[in-house]
């Protein structure tokens, strides 16, 4: 999974990221194949250097040698202004239109489950130039319709991001650790783009609570290389938090 | 030309006496009302203004509201301790442990009432009320449900516009004005005038935006350190009410170059408000059963463990 959502990041790249596995993808990329890649926070940090195996967004190992430092307000409006190319987001639920669920699951005022809230998820995923989402595949992790739209993918089709004044593109890719997934051109939902080995349709079709459109043929998606396992092991990742060994 | 001699005047007529804003960590609690709005500074692991916070639960605050804080720690000490009824939600995520637990137990009983924002849509509330206009437009929320489904915010939460220039759809949202800003800061001198180094998150907006402005330091210091390096002054003295000199008042988070956060002792206080009966033994131990925050650095391991989590400028958190 991190390997994968890695691999979406290219080279100079403005790259929003949340903590967890969408920070070890973004070190990882860093640190391979988009070294002039510009992560920041927002706490307030600015062109992050990886150091250490950081636990959360305002980790000191983030900011240090980091380019800038700053407040929330002037990081959070460079996604507003426009700069960042690419967020990675997790979310607890994630539905087939690519929004996701970090508010409540059930009802607001009196929830089953009360969930962390937006933080900059919201702004990321209506402001980025694109969005790559990071989820189990699990079918509850992955409903119809989410609870509560936290940050907006696709809302309800092809045209509703326009219409509601968001400028930034929506989410392009879902990748989970059984595949990477695409979203139609034109109807905006999620579609399946490549199996990771060993992962058959069969099994996607189960765990996915939707029904996700199925091209006729499809990939796999290229497993790790050495190279990339070397990083993520040696120098991501080195106590193992992010990454199963 | 500058006339370094009339500076120096100057400055040495502004504080004959010590200053009337410097005061104990009680006695800036105190500055606190029940029923207030308040917010903290900090995010993530960095910066929780802690010691105030239990000073808060020690002086048996009630029915307040949190706004805007992206402290969990605190937001979770605080509402384990029964002191909120209200909260304006931006981030619980104690990144390390799924959403702060005693928060979203007490949002589930429906013992706190919530109203829920983007980051970017409360710093640009508080930004608001620091610049002192009503509103400002922003383009976060649009299409999602944060506009659709409130509650103690309804009907004054947004509004949506036509841009009277351009013509594109902004949301405004009016400016957030706690009655109190708790923040911790590295040092600031005894005039009041605050400084930070490394990412400051909203201490600034949300110390212009408030009523009163209660800031705890690691040291007090002399104008003249603040006045060598004055880019570092992220709050100028007539923004600050109180100061309060409390070492390690961030702790078990972080504060960026002078100490790491305790893991440990940040994921037993987590794992300790999953149950109500052992987050109040929790909050008996490390802040009722202390009177100062020296008494519950005591207990979290003394000098030994401090000296640990000190940043020393050989090794770097690493």
């Amino acid at each position: 999974m991190v390997v994968a959502a890695a691999r979406e990041i290219v080279d100079r790249n403005v790259v929003f990221v949340g903590v967890g596995i969408p920070l070890a993808a973004a070190y990882l990329a860093k640190l391979s194949h988009a070294p002039r890649a510009k992560i920041l926070f927002e706490s307030g940090i600015i062109d992050s250097i990886p150091s250490g195996t950081p636990m959360g967004i305002a980790d000191p190992r983030l900011a240090y040698k980091c380019a800038k430092s700053c407040g929330l307000f002037y990081a959070l409006s460079i996604l507003q202004r426009g700069y960042v190319d690419i967020s990675l987001l997790g979310g607890a639920e994630v539905d087939k239109y690519g929004n996701i669920n970090s508010t409540v699951i059930g009802d607001y005022r009196r929830p089953t489950i009360r969930l962390p809230g937006s933080g900059g998820a919201n702004d990321a995923a209506s402001h980025s130039k694109r969005t790559v989402i990071l989820v189990p595949h699990e079918k509850y992790r992955l409903p119809e319709r989410v609870s509560f739209i936290t940050s907006p993918g696709h809302i309800h089709g092809p045209n509703d991001r326009k219409e509601a004044g968001l400028e930034g593109g929506g989410p392009s890719r879902v990748i989970t650790d059984l595949a990477v997934i695409g979203f139609h051109r034109r109807r905006k939902m999620m579609r399946l783009q490549s199996l990771h080995p060993g992962v058959s349709i069969r099994e996607i079709k189960e765990k996915t609570g939707f029904e996700i459109s199925i091209p006729d043929r499809i990939r796999t998606t290229e497993p790790p290389t050495v190279e990339e396992l070397r990083v993520l092991r040696s120098q991501v990742d080195r106590d193992g938090i992010y990454t199963k060994r | 030309m500058i006339d370094s001699g009339a500076c120096m005047l100057v400055l040495k007529k502004m504080n004959p006496t010590r200053s009337e804003k410097i005061k104990t960590v009680a006695e800036a609690a105190r500055l606190i009302n029940d029923g207030d709005t308040v917010t903290f500074s900090g995010i993530s692991l960095s910066a929780h203004p802690v010691a105030l916070a239990h000073e808060i639960i020690r002086q048996r605050k009630r029915n307040l509201e949190i706004a805007g804080s992206g402290a969990w720690h605190v937001n979770n000490l605080l509402a384990g301790a029964g002191c909120v009824d209200r909260m304006i939600v931006v981030a619980d995520s104690t990144e390390i442990g799924g959403v702060a637990p005693a928060v979203r137990r007490a949002v589930e009983k429906g013992d706190i009432r919530v109203e829920d924002y983007s980051y970017f849509a409360v710093a640009s509330r508080f930004m608001a009320a620091a610049i002192g206009v009503p509103f400002l437009p922003t383009k976060s929320m649009l299409g999602s449900d944060m506009l659709r489904k409130t509650w103690l915010e309804e009907g004054k939460k947004f509004r949506i516009m036509k841009c009277p220039f351009s013509g594109e759809k902004v949301l405004l949202v009016p400016a957030l004005k706690p009655d109190v800003a708790i923040i911790h800061a590295h040092y600031a001198d005894e005039d009041g005038n605050v400084q930070m180094v490394g990412p400051t998150a909203l201490a600034d907006e949300q110390s212009r935006a408030s009523a009163k402005v209660v800031v705890t330091v690691e040291k007090l210091v002399r104008r003249d350190a603040i006045s060598n390096r004055p880019e570092l002054t992220i709050i100028p003295s007539f923004v600050v009410d109180a100061i309060v000199e409390v070492p390690y008042g961030a702790h078990p988070t972080a504060l960026y170059a002078y100490y790491d956060y305790d893991i440990d002792h940040l994921r037993y206080a987590l794992e300790q408000s999953r149950d109500e009966e052992k987050f109040e033994a929790y909050l008996d131990e490390f802040v009722y059963g202390v009177d100062s925050h020296r008494g519950y650095l005591k207990c979290v391991g003394g000098s030994k463990k401090l000296s640990e989590l000190r940043v020393n400028s050989r090794r770097r958190n690493s």
